[in-house]
């Protein structure tokens, strides 16, 4: 791997069993700072398995998970995100019953401070505190384009909005990492392009991206590098181009082609 | 010491027998609905009220009043099912549980209207003479509870594996939608469930309340037990509560004679807490999804 | 609600209550409203925990109790101060809160509400069987009054007075709770346990503390009944007490705290209110529980709220087009 001392994330090895499965098996890659690195694989192959683990909803059976060189493994949650690990969920994992706003400001939980005491009593602090929660979730919710539906309650937004929103909510915090898991999932080609537009101004801005998708086009068109899992294990990683034309990713697609960039 | 012990066992498994009972109706229900049945307790006092009220008051024999009385409580089972589950707006399984807790409430106020807050006697099903077994002391009536609660086990295995209604509740219990979609009406099942849970209550309460006294409340801490045997055994698992109950009973019996009597009643939820924090899925560590 | 409206209306509620009872002069309603006044603290903190860290209790009335018998026996048998004997019971509440809570919280549903009703029963019975500190069944009597200096709060009227500011208090604190940061992570765990401890919210901590919260306003509402009667028995703090506050919770809207004050105004003088139904105080309640939660499962408050958000929805798409 090249830049090896530039890999803000490294997965060593890591083996996840769920029962008598292997889910994923002595997994092994980098994602370089600064970069979107793809992680693609028909269904099944593990990724959003991958994702658990790192961000810390599944601890691996072996193996180990580094950011920024440090090891992560088995903290829990809550701990990784405070490091810097945003992340989105396949199916949608939005509080329906809080407005747009609000899901965003949970998103600034981790860079906050004001607790139980301090809420009760309404301490100065939290004025300020909560000023400056209202403008970055306001400045995330302009960077997806929702800012004019900051009021609404989240359940009642449209599919497309709720993509982004929750996108919004995981990049509010500034992470070092965002991971995504099929964020264009369901969207169509000119919501697509939206999003890979995002994406691109977070990596200008120096946020690196683990992005788990099967929209080939978004993948090759915004990606650094690409890593390929098949049913647990690695089969090949490298640039888009070189990946798309490694035989035996395209025999894992079913023996077809990739689908077109 | 060992006879002390004998009969301490031997009592427990009395008590444990009828917790095992019990638990079976909370499993019969968990697995068909999700819920925990407050009314089980109710369904308890009502069998032996209606014992009572139809040995001594309208004078039947006891093998004919039994039976009876147990299809009565079924019955009521299935009414509570009808009534008061089936048209509620939420299907949210917090919202049933506080709904069995109101018709409990209920249940308890009619039983005390009807019957009145005093302690009736009801007596055993054979003599009151308590017989020799191996140097310990036991009544006929617990011979009877290991009897009848035995026969009430195969004839539910029986019920569950041989018949085309019991077949279709473990189906709907296993996997509704596909169940529903091969034509099974699931709104039955449910009921049928209830009304299997309140025959059990009312075989628990008939075959324990001549040991204990009748009361409108009886069926409160015997019920409450019950669902601790549940839980020790591996809540929603046939086994599990069989296991848990009898095992319930003999660790209260134990734990009673040789630690305190003082606290007896406490056991069973120190019981009950104990499992569930370190091992909640009981004994025979079956998960939530093991259905009978 | 906004949180400034919500201020508003504790502050008209504090005004209402203060001025009752220039009009109530007559004890015994008095003291049905002090009763409503310590539900209604209990109630605050119920309302945390089952509406917004979505945890169910039965098991309150538990700690109802061990603040007032905590409260008595540390006054009457060893002769402490009230108000040291209100903070250490405080005290002990939390930490026992804290030690039961941790691994509870951890279980899910239906087992949540059967660990905590387990708990309440073997507090009960200890609060029972153990005679020589609690004095059994028959109660704890001869618990002193709480004084400040010279004033004691030995009348019905005094109470009122301690007893709903620790309510209002308490009300006024838990609406700045929820709209805090606090409060945002608290409905984030209610929405989505996962996604909230992606983004930083210390899930297992939270749940304990709001159930330690629950617990300590629960305790304080008991030292303050101990010292309000004077006498404690162990029958006031059954299971059954603990499904009447529950019922308060679910009645007036799970996560609705006006509608749940609501609920224990409304529910707490029905038993008195049914007084003449006493023979069938009993199936009306269950019966309006039970039909309450058939029909209307949201609560009134859940209603009102409903009701509320779909004009707010209505205007704020009408601005739009």
């Amino acid at each position: 791997m090249e830049g090896k001392g530039n890999l803000i994330l490294v997965l060593e090895n890591v083996t996840v069993f769920f029962g008598g499965l292997a889910a994923l098996s002595g997994v092994s890659f980098g994602a370089v700072r600064g970069e979107i690195t793809a992680l693609i694989g028909p269904n099944g192959s593990g990724k959003t398995t991958a994702l658990n683990v790192i961000s810390g909803l599944k601890k691996p059976n072996r193996g180990e998970v580094l950011l920024e060189g440090q090891r992560i493994t088995g903290m829990s949650p809550h701990e990784i995100c405070a490091r810097g690990v945003g992340r989105t969920f396949q199916n949608l994992q939005l509080f329906q019953q809080m407005s747009v706003l609000e899901n965003v400001k949970v998103g600034l939980h981790s860079r906050t401070r004001t607790g139980f005491l301090r809420a009760m009593a309404r301490w100065p602090d939290m004025k300020r505190e909560e000023k400056w929660v209202h403008e970055k979730a306001m400045a995330a919710l302009k960077a997806v384009g929702l800012a004019e539906k900051a009021h609404w309650i989240a359940g009642s937004l449209p599919y497309g909005d709720r993509k982004r929103l929750e996108i919004a909510r995981a990049m509010v915090f500034d992470p070092v990492i965002l991971l995504l898991d099929e964020p264009a999932a369901g969207l169509n080609i000119a919501e697509t392009e939206k999003l890979g537009e995002i994406f691109l101004s977070l990596r200008q801005n120096g946020t690196s991206m683990v992005l788990v998708e099967h929209d080939m086009n978004l993948v090759m068109g915004i990606s650094d590098r690409v890593v390929v899992l098949h049913y647990g294990s690695k089969i090949a990683e490298g640039k888009p181009q070189e990946v798309r034309r490694d035989p035996k990713v395209i025999e894992a697609y079913l023996g077809g082609e990739l689908p077109h960039a | 010491m060992g006879d002390q012990l004998l009969q301490f066992v031997l009592s427990g498994l009395t008590t444990g027998s009828i917790y095992a009972l019990v638990a079976l109706g909370f499993c019969i229900i968990h697995n068909a609905t999700g819920i925990v049945n407050f009314t089980q307790v109710d369904f308890i006092t009502l069998g032996g009220m209606v014992m009572y009220t139809l040995f001594r008051q309208v004078g039947l024999q006891q093998w004919i009043a039994f039976p009876l009385a147990v299809a009565a409580v079924g019955l009521v089972g299935a009414m509570v099912q009808r009534l008061a589950i089936r048209p509620a707006r939420s299907k949210e399984v917090i919202h049933l549980i506080f709904i069995t807790i109101g018709i409990s409430i209920v249940l308890r106020g009619g039983i005390k209207q009807i019957w009145g807050k005093a302690s009736m006697a009801l007596p055993p099903l054979s003599g009151e003479e308590p017989l020799r077994f191996l140097g310990a002391t036991v009544l006929p009536q617990s011979i009877w509870i290991f009897l009848i609660s035995v026969a009430v086990v195969v004839g539910l295995h029986l019920f569950f594996t041989r018949t085309t209604t019991g077949k279709a509740m473990r189906a709907t219990a296993s996997n509704p939608r596909a169940a529903s979609l091969m034509g099974i009406d699931s709104n039955k099942m449910v009921m049928v469930s209830f009304l299997l849970s309140g025959a059990l209550g009312a075989v628990a309460g008939i075959l324990i309340v001549p040991i204990t006294t009748l009361a409108y409340d009886v069926g409160i801490m015997i019920g409450l037990k019950g669902f601790a045997g549940a839980i020790l055994g591996g809540y929603g698992s046939f086994l599990g509560a069989i296991v848990g109950g009898l095992g319930l009973g003999v660790l209260e019996s134990l734990g009673a004679g040789i630690v305190s009597s003082d606290y007896k009643d406490a056991i069973a939820f120190v019981i009950l807490i104990v499992v569930l924090f370190f091992k909640p899925s009981g004994i025979l560590g079956k998960g939530e999804s093991t259905r009978v | 609600m906004a949180r400034r409206i919500q201020l508003m209306i504790l502050g008209l509620l504090a005004i209402l209550v203060a001025a009752i009872p220039l009009v109530v002069t007559n004890p015994y309603y008095l003291n049905v409203l002090n009763i409503v006044g310590l539900n209604s603290l209990i109630v605050v903190g119920l309302n945390l925990l089952i509406g917004y860290a979505g945890q169910i209790s039965l098991g309150h009335a538990a700690f109802y109790g061990l603040g007032a018998y905590t409260s008595g026996i540390l006054t009457v048998t060893y002769g402490w101060s009230p108000w040291l004997g209100l903070g250490a019971s405080l005290l002990l509440s939390g930490i026992v809160a804290y030690i039961v809570g941790r691994p509870t919280l951890k279980l899910k549903g239906h087992y949540l509400v059967m660990a905590t009703l387990g708990f309440n029963v073997i507090l009960n019975i200890v609060m029972v069987r153990w005679e020589e500190m609690t004095g059994g069944p028959s109660g704890l009597a001869g618990i002193p009054p709480l004084r400040i200096l010279s004033f004691s709060f030995d009348t019905d009227l005094k109470n009122y007075y301690l007893i709903w500011f620790f309510a209002l208090m308490a009300v006024g604190a838990s609406i700045n709770l929820v709209d805090s940061r606090v409060g945002r992570a608290l409905k984030a765990i209610h929405g989505s346990e996962l996604a909230a401890n992606t983004l930083g919210v210390n899930t297992p901590l939270y749940k304990a503390a709001v159930f330690v919260i629950s617990a300590v306003t629960a305790s304080l509402a008991g030292s303050l009944y101990a010292h309000y009667f004077g006498f404690i028995s162990p029958r006031t703090f059954d299971i059954f007490f603990s499904i009447e506050l529950v019922t308060m919770v679910i009645v007036g809207g799970m996560g609705n705290l006006w509608g749940n004050i609501f609920g224990a105004a409304f529910l707490t003088p029905l038993p008195q209110v049914l007084h003449f139904l006493e023979e069938y105080k009993d199936i009306v309640y269950g019966a309006i529980l039970a039909l309450m939660l058939m029909f209307v499962p949201e609560g009134i408050g859940g209603v009102i709220s409903k009701a509320y958000t779909r004009r707010k929805m209505r205007n704020l798409l009408g601005e739009g087009t």
